[in-house]
This record gives C-alpha cells, structure tokens and sequence, in this order.
C-alpha cells in the first residue's frame, strides 16, 4: 500500500470536507494528519482497495472530530471559516469590510472572494438538515461515490442519490441572490 | 409541494422532479391534483433513528458535480491540504 499517494489523493478532499461540514481549517488540517497516522498504524490489516481507505479515511477523520468536540465541549459546527489570516466576522453582512481588510493585507482578490463564498457555503450547508448535508458534502467535496455514500452512511444507494438531489434543491434556495456566472 | 398521505396519517415533502408513477388508493378515491408519486417507506437513517423518506428515481444528470452548484461549490472548496506526516514507525 502506498501511504504517499493515498495522502496526496485523499487528503485534498478530506482536509475540504472537514472544512465544508464545520471545521476550522485548522482543526481540519490537525484531523487530516491524525487521520493518516492512523492509517499507517493499521497499513498491515487494510486491503489494498482504495476505496475502501478513502471510506476509512472519511469515517475516521468523522470519529476523531466528534472525539475532538466532546473534548472541547464545544459547537461542532461553526459558521465563519477560520482561516490562516483570520477573516473573523465574515458574515454576509460585513462583506465590504472584509473585503477592505483582506485586500488591505495583500491578499487577492480571487482570495477574498473565494473565502467569501466559502463562508456564505458553509453557513448555506449548515442550514441543511444533517442528512441532506452528509450526503451533499461527502458526493461533491468528498468525491465519494453514490455507492460509497451509501456504505458509509447505511441507506440504500437510491435514497443517497435522494438525499444529494434534495441538498442541492435547497442549496439553490438558500443561495438563490448569488448570481453565479461561469 | 406537500401531499397527505390519508391512509399513513403521515405528510410527506415530495420531490418535484423525482415524483413518477402512481400507486395505492381505491380508483375512484379524489385527488387533489394530478401529480402521482411512489412512496416508499425506509426505516433506516444514518443515525439508526426510525424515520420514513420519500424515494424517487432520480436521474444521473440530476446528480451531476459540475452543475451550477457543483461548480460554485468545487470554487470555494480547494484549500491545500496539510503537509504529509512523517510516516515511520
């Protein structure tokens, strides 16, 4: 098994999903590492199946944030990314601000609006309910398979493709003042 | 849209696109409109509570990454990832 590539093909989508689903980047990044860690202790008993250790991956990294959250007693889902910098406050209302600040401190604009639109997806997906956002964020940012999913979560395939169908129906409610040009 | 469910006693969000065919019902019993759903019920949830969804037949491009959500989403979400760990044992 190569732990390497394994880390360079999972780790993007893990570290984006944790982030997606209510982590701070930085506590994503911290349960990424712990995550492959793990991995690598169980490399002798893992099949050699990269699927199998992606679903490994995501449902470790899922154990660790609850253990993380009992520990610190704490929300597990937090609206405002936490980012590098700090952008603290990036509520949809405060945009003009953040952008004065972000740009103020060198960062690009292509930066600045990404981690705008960041926060208002994260706030969107944290208004799904829980079901919905598992499916929508483990298809799209996690890129797992509808039948992944569906191992993963314990639900037939079917209501998976449901589930993702119905997260993005009230995705584009929620964010239906974007206007998104492509 | 809503439909009540009269002989579960239960309501149910059915999808727009995803309501096909039609079933249950004695033939001559009034509808409320013309749209015709399955319903199938599960017990199952990710979190092993007792719950009852709506199912429908949902087609693949329905289901597609790079649609206009999709690509806002995949936009926002490309933050690197943590340097690799030292992997010795």
């Amino acid at each position: 098994m190569n732990i390497e590539a394994l880390y360079r093909s999972i780790a993007p989508r893990l570290t984006n999903w944790l982030v997606a689903s209510g982590s701070s980047y930085h506590e994503a990044c911290d349960i990424v590492q712990s995550t492959f860690v793990k991995i690598w202790k169980m490399r002798d008993d893992l099949r050699d199946d990269d699927s199998a250790v992606s679903g490994l991956a995501f449902t470790i990294a899922r154990n660790l944030r609850k253990n993380l959250a009992r520990d610190n007693a704490r929300l597990t889902f937090v609206a405002e990314i936490r980012d590098a910098d700090d952008l603290d406050g990036a509520g949809e209302n405060s945009s003009r601000a953040i952008n004065t600040r972000a740009y103020a401190s060198g960062a690009s604009m292509r930066e600045v609006d990404s981690r705008m639109l960041r926060n208002r997806l994260t706030d969107a997906f944290s208004r799904l309910p829980p079901i919905l956002r598992d499916a929508y964020t483990l298809f799209q940012i996690g890129e797992m398979s509808i039948r992944e999913i569906s191992a993963q979560t314990g639900v037939s395939e079917n209501l998976v493709k449901v589930r993702i169908f119905r997260a993005k129906e009230k995705l584009r409610e929620i964010l239906s003042d974007l206007s998104v040009t492509f | 849209m809503e439909v009540n469910v009269n002989n579960l006693g239960i309501r149910h969000e059915i999808l727009n696109a995803g309501a096909t065919g039609a079933s249950g019902g004695p033939a001559d019993a009034p509808r409320s409109s013309g749209v015709k759903a399955n319903l199938k019920i599960t017990s199952r949830t990710a979190d092993g509570v007792s719950s009852m969804e709506p199912t429908a037949t949902i087609p693949d491009a329905a289901l597609s990454r790079d649609d206009d959500i999709g690509k806002l989403v995949k936009s926002a979400f490309n933050l690197p990832p943590p340097p690799m760990p030292n992997f010795t044992d």
